[in-house]
C-alpha cells in the first residue's frame, strides 16, 4: 500500500516480476550472456544511480532479496511473476514458472504465478500446459515471440499451432495472455517488434485478454492503433514507466498517449523487477502531473482515479481479485510473519 | 588529399545514412565506434549499436548503406565495415562486405528483399516529420486551412527566425519529396501518406494520427540513445 504525502492510498499489483538465474554458471553460450547483459543495461539506462545494483546481484538474486524490495521498500501489495524460459541460452531456464513457483510457496498471499506456453512444443506443450493448470492453478499465461528454440528464432501469435494453445487456454480458464515481442523472428526481411498477429489473435479470441507487455515499444504507434479496434488488448507499462525519472518529458507524452488511445481502464503499472525497483517508480508515478502543454494537445487527463486504475484496479479485474478481501489477507498474514 | 580531409570526407558519407527506424544518421546517433582510412585508401569503419539484439535487418541496412555510401567517394579503394557485438555481427559483415543482397546473406532466413520493410519505415518518418514541421508552424500561428493550401514552394520560401525551423523544413521537404508528386515546387507542401489533401474537417484526429509515429520515433531515439551509453558509456565517437 502506498500512501501519498497527500494522505490519498494507493493499492498497487505489479503487473511484472521476476525471479531469474542469469548468472555465468547457468548459461549455456554467449547468447546467454548476452541476454543479461542487455537487461543489465536497461537497468542503469533507466534507474536514479541509488538504485543500480553491482552486476553479480543483478544476474542473481534471493527470494528474500526480491520480496523485501517488493513488499518491504517497494510499497507493492500484490504482483504478477511473468516466466521467460529461454531454455535455449541458460542451462536450467533464465525464468521458469518452476523458478517462479518458489516465491508463491514462500510468500502465497503477495504472487499471482503465470506459466508459458511455447506453440513450437506442439502436442508434449499442449501437456505441459494443462500440467502447469494442475499444479499451480494459473490464470495467465507470458508468450515471448522472440525466444529461440533450435533452428527456430520466433514465432508469431497468427501461426497455426498457436490459435491451438489459445483455445486450449480457453478451456483451462487461462484468462490472461501477456506478450511480450521481441527482437527476432522469421523471415528476417519483416519487422520484428510488428504487433499485427495480436491484433489477429484479440479479434479471434474476444474472451482472452492480451496485455501488451512494453506497450508494444519500439511499436508504440502500431499497438495504440490495434488496441483502439480491440477491446480486449491492455497495455503493460514496464519499460515506459521508468522513463519517469530519466525522461519526464517522453513520459508525459507516452502516457497522455496512452490514456488517449485506450483510456485509464486498459493500462497496467509494471516494474518489470528486477531490470527496476518499484519504490522510486510508484513515489514519482503518483507525484506526476502532466505538464499543461501535453494536456491541451491530447486532451487527456493523469487524475488520481486513473493512477489508481493503472496501479492496481485494472490488475484486480483482470485477475478477479477483490481488493479489500485481499487487504486483509495480507494484513493477517503480515501479523502472522510477525509473531513467528 | 590529406588524411584528415579524406577522413571528414567519410564522416560527411556516414551522416548521410539513416538508422532506418529511428529516422536519424549513424554519426547522430553515436553508432559509429571508429574511423580509418589506410595507406591504401581503404576505409575501415566499425560500427556498435545499443544492444547486442537489435533487429538484424536493420543492422544490415545501415551497414550496407554505409559501405554504399563510402564507396561513392572516387579515393576509396575498398571499404570494411565491422558490426561489433551483434548476434548476427558475423553474417551481416560477410554479406556486407561481399556486397551480397539480403536475400544472399540470409539465404535460409529472408523471404524477400528489404524494400518494402525499408518502406514502411520511410512512411513512418514522412509522418514524424511532418507532425514536427506543422506543429512549429501552427505555434507560430499557422492555422491548419493555411496549412492545407500551402505549396512546397511558399513553404521553402518562410524566413523562419530560428535555426530549427529551418532543420524541420529541410528534414520534411526530404521525406516530402519521397513521396508522390513530392518533387515538385508547386504541389502542396502538406499531404498525407497516400498524396490526398490534410482532411480538414477530421484535423485533430489527422493530427493524432501522425503525433502517433512522432512520439514512437521520439521514443525510441531516446530509448537506444541511454541503452548506447549503458553499454559503451558516454563517448560519442569520432
Amino acid at each position: 500500500m502506498y500512501k501519498a504525502p497527500n494522505g490519498e492510498e494507493f493499492f498497487i499489483i505489479d503487473g511484472h516480476v521476476h525471479l531469474w538465474d542469469g548468472s555465468p554458471e547457468n548459461q549455456r553460450n554467449i547468447h546467454g550472456a548476452q541476454f543479461i547483459n542487455c537487461f543489465y543495461d536497461y537497468h542503469k539506462a533507466l534507474s536514479p544511480a541509488d538504485y543500480v545494483w553491482p552486476k553479480p546481484k543483478f544476474d542473481r538474486y534471493s527470494p528474500e532479496t526480491m520480496y523485501n524490495d517488493l513488499f518491504v521498500e517497494g510499497y507493492d501489495d500484490m504482483a504478477v511473476l511473468l516466466p521467460t524460459y529461454l531454455t535455449d541460452f541458460y542451462k536450467n531456464g533464465f525464468n521458469t514458472t518452476e523458478q517462479n513457483s518458489r516465491m508463491k510457496e514462500l510468500y502465497p498471499e503477495r504472487f499471482i504465478l503465470n506459466g508459458a506456453f511455447d506453440p513450437r512444443d506442439g502436442e508434449a506443450g499442449l501437456d505441459y500446459l494443462e500440467s502447469l493448470v494442475d499444479k499451480y492453478k494459473i490464470k495467465g499465461v507470458k508468450l515471448y515471440t522472440a525466444e529461440w528454440r533450435g533452428e527456430s528464432k520466433g514465432y508469431k501469435l497468427s501461426d497455426p499451432w498457436a490459435q491451438r494453445y489459445l483455445e486450449k487456454c480457453e478451456k483451462l480458464g487461462i484468462k490472461n495472455i501477456h506478450v511480450h515481442k521481441g527482437p527476432t523472428i522469421l523471415p528476417l526481411n519483416r519487422d520484428a517488434f510488428d504487433v499485427a498477429d495480436i491484433d489477429d489473435a484479440a479479434t479471434s479470441f474476444p474472451n482472452l485478454n492480451f496485455i501488451v507487455e512494453h506497450v508494444g515499444l519500439p511499436r508504440l504507434d502500431d499497438f495504440c492503433w490495434i488496441a483502439v479496434q480491440e477491446p480486449n488488448v491492455y497495455g503493460g507499462l514496464a519499460v515506459a514507466i521508468p522513463f519517469i525519472h530519466s525522461r519526464p518529458g517522453y513520459f508525459a507524452h507516452v502516457i497522455s498517449e496512452l490514456l488517449f488511445w485506450l483510456g485509464e481502464d486498459r493500462l497496467v503499472y509494471a516494474s518489470d523487477y528486477a531490470i527496476w525497483h518499484p519504490r522510486w517508480i510508484i513515489e514519482k508515478f503518483v507525484a506526476f502531473e502532466l505538464p499543461d502543454e501535453v494536456r491541451k494537445e491530447t486532451g487527456v487527463n493523469l487524475s488520481t482515479q486513473a493512477k489508481k486504475k493503472i496501479l492496481g484496479e485494472n490488475l484486480a479485474r483482470l485477475y478477479g481479485l477483490d481488493i479489500e478481501k485481499q487487504k486483509s489477507l495480507l494484513k493477517a498474514s503480515g501479523q502472522k510473519r510477525a509473531a513467528s | 588529399m590529406d588524411k584528415e580531409a579524406k577522413l571528414s570526407a567519410v564522416r560527411a558519407k556516414l551522416a548521410a545514412v539513416l538508422d532506418p527506424e529511428l529516422d536519424e544518421s549513424l554519426t547522430e546517433l553515436g553508432f559509429i565506434e571508429s574511423l580509418d582510412v589506410d595507406a591504401d585508401d581503404r576505409v575501415h569503419v566499425r560500427v556498435r549499436l545499443p544492444t547486442y539484439w537489435c533487429a538484424a535487418n536493420f543492422a544490415f541496412m545501415m551497414a550496407s548503406d554505409a559501405r554504399e555510401r563510402i564507396a561513392e567517394l572516387p579515393w576509396v579503394n575498398g571499404v570494411t565495415i565491422d558490426l561489433a557485438e551483434h548476434f548476427y555481427s558475423e553474417r551481416i559483415n560477410q554479406g556486407v562486405q561481399q556486397g551480397s543482397s539480403f536475400v544472399a546473406a540470409f539465404a535460409d532466413e529472408a523471404s524477400a528483399e528489404l524494400d518494402e520493410l525499408r518502406a514502411i519505415f520511410r512512411a513512418k518518418a514522412f509522418e514524424r516529420r511532418q507532425h514536427e514541421m506543422m506543429r512549429y508552424l501552427m505555434t507560430r500561428t499557422y492555422s491548419p486551412e493555411a496549412l492545407a493550401k500551402m505549396t512546397v514552394e511558399e513553404l521553402s520560401a518562410i524566413a523562419f527566425d530560428d535555426a530549427e525551423g529551418d532543420r524541420l523544413r529541410r528534414r520534411y521537404l526530404e521525406a516530402r519529396a519521397e513521396r508522390r508528386d513530392g518533387a515538385s515546387s508547386k504541389t502542396k507542401a502538406f499531404v498525407q501518406l497516400d498524396g490526398s489533401p490534410l482532411p480538414l474537417d477530421k484535423f485533430p484526429d489527422y493530427l493524432a494520427r501522425v503525433r502517433r509515429s512522432w512520439l514512437a520515433t521520439q521514443v525510441n531515439g531516446a530509448m537506444c540513445r541511454s541503452l548506447l551509453e549503458a553499454r559503451y558509456g558516454g563517448a560519442k565517437g569520432p
